[in-house]
């Protein structure tokens, strides 16, 4: 039933030594090692393009001070095109490394100025497309980072992705979030906008049975979405559908990322980052419970599979039968889904590690219809 | 049941039921329809490489999102609208 037609482009495949592999429509890496262990990535499209994007990047994190390693992971879930997502994986690490360099070392307030400037330059891509390509001022995208490093773990978080530490206890393992979400369902984050917006009633609207700001999205911060932001976009040729009927001055949605930073322990097994299309199937706890429970390798992959079945169950279908169908109408079924999956090592696994950096890219391009 | 049959002339719906929920066998899939009740079909899964049938659910995406809310594929329209397209389909 499915056809693929697979086009691996440049940044599918940068090492011959990490190979990452395509079946159908997953993209996946079983499992590579980054300076403070090992790792598993996988992606599944289901968007007739794929939206989310991924990357992981291990070695220095500045160009300037050798001592400063680690491994920087990223999950980027776009909407409404592939365009700004794809923008933060070729830009936001080497803006935070330009940053770390500056202060020669990581910090809560580098990682925040790389989502900034990363929105800022996307922004000015939007501005000079808009007489040729104008609905680039409504795509948009989340952005999920973790940094690890010095024995602490950043995660900076703009939108609804999530980070899930898995922490020892006697017996199992306990699902700890280390991101704060920025959802429009969510109780926090309407309060945020409520008080960001006191004169405005309609910064929140019930639409579809969901929250949704200004009716049209559910994310209340982001990457992107240049029509929420400036009202300079607020206008024609932009499609009516993304049009607000009222003049804004305030930008609507922010990029500023809520960030974490925790102090890793020996009990810390491990770190499950992943877009939305993970945890709208999965709890927190089912995720780390099976990544605990499973060998390493291939352990991403296991997490996209328990996903999947449970989409399929919620559609009273076969999950074979969910496999076969084609991106596009697959949305109906599950969103485009990335998961990355950290171990942690309280010290660099090998010496060498340092002399090779890693630095592998997924989601780009997959599958396209025609 | 026997009335919808007979317009399809064929067994494509093999059953509708309101009754208890169980995943589809091989090759389908349930699918709720009508505008304020729905009925629950099982459809074969080859509807959803058809384009009269891809028009059906972009109305259940303007309606609901991608958030189908009776679990499986909602389609908000009329039933007759449903089995009239369904129908045609091979």
């Amino acid at each position: 039933m499915v056809k693929p037609c697979w086009r691996i482009g440049a940044g599918m495949e940068r090492s011959k030594i990490n190979p990452t592999k395509v079946d159908g429509l997953t993209w996946y890496k079983d499992l590579g090692l980054h300076t403070f262990g090992e790792f598993s990535m996988a992606m599944i499209q289901a968007n007739s393009v794929m939206e989310d994007q991924c990357q992981i990047e291990s070695g220095p994190l500045t160009f300037n001070n050798p001592t400063v390693q680690g491994t920087f992971v990223g999950v980027y879930d776009g909407h409404g095109g592939p365009e700004a997502s794809r923008f933060i994986a070729d830009n936001i690490f080497p803006k935070l490394k330009k940053f770390a360099s500056e202060g020669r070392e990581i910090s809560e307030q580098v990682i925040s100025k790389a989502f900034a400037e990363t929105d800022k330059d996307f922004l000015k891509t939007v501005t000079k497309q808009w007489p040729t390509n104008p609905q680039m001022a409504s795509v948009g995208s989340c952005c999920l980072a973790g940094v690890i490093c010095n024995g602490l773990v950043y995660i900076a978080n703009t939108g609804d992705s999530r980070a899930v530490l898995g922490r020892s206890e006697r017996g199992g393992v306990r699902a700890v979030q280390l991101s704060v979400e920025h959802n429009a369902n969510l109780e926090s984050a309407r309060q945020e906008l409520w008080s960001l917006h006191p004169n405005d009633p309609t910064i929140l609207v019930m639409k579809h049975r969901l929250w949704r700001v200004k009716g049209v999205i559910q994310v209340t911060r982001s990457i992107g979405d240049a029509y929420l932001k400036r009202a300079e976009f607020n206008r024609e040729p932009l499609l009516p559908k993304f049009r607000l009927p009222e003049h804004f001055t305030k930008p609507i949605l922010s990029a500023d990322p809520s960030v974490t930073i925790t102090r890793l322990s020996p009990q810390d097994e491990f770190i499950i980052l992943a877009s939305d299309g993970l945890w709208e199937h999965l709890s927190n706890q089912e995720a780390v419970d099976i990544v605990h429970n499973s060998p390493r390798q291939g352990i991403a992959r296991r997490l996209l599979k328990a996903a999947l079945k449970e989409a399929a169950k919620k559609r009273e279908m076969r999950y074979s039968d969910l496999t076969e169908i084609h991106p596009g109408v697959r949305r109906h079924f599950h969103d485009d889904i990335t998961v990355i999956v950290v171990y942690l090592n309280p010290h660099p696994v090998k010496t060498n590690s340092w002399a090779s950096p890693l630095s592998i890219r997924g989601g780009y391009p997959m599958h396209s219809t025609s | 049941m026997a009335l919808v049959r007979s317009l399809l002339g064929a067994k494509k719906i093999l059953s509708r039921s309101t009754a208890a929920v169980s995943a589809a066998p091989k090759g389908f899939l349930a699918v709720y329809v009508g505008e304020s009740q729905k009925k629950r079909y099982l459809v074969p899964l080859s509807y959803l490489n058809q384009p009269s049938f891809q028009a059906l659910l972009s109305k259940s995406e303007d309606e609901f999102g991608f958030d189908h809310p009776m679990g499986g594929l909602t389609i908000p329209c009329h039933e007759d609208t449903f089995i009239n397209v369904t129908s045609r389909l091979q």
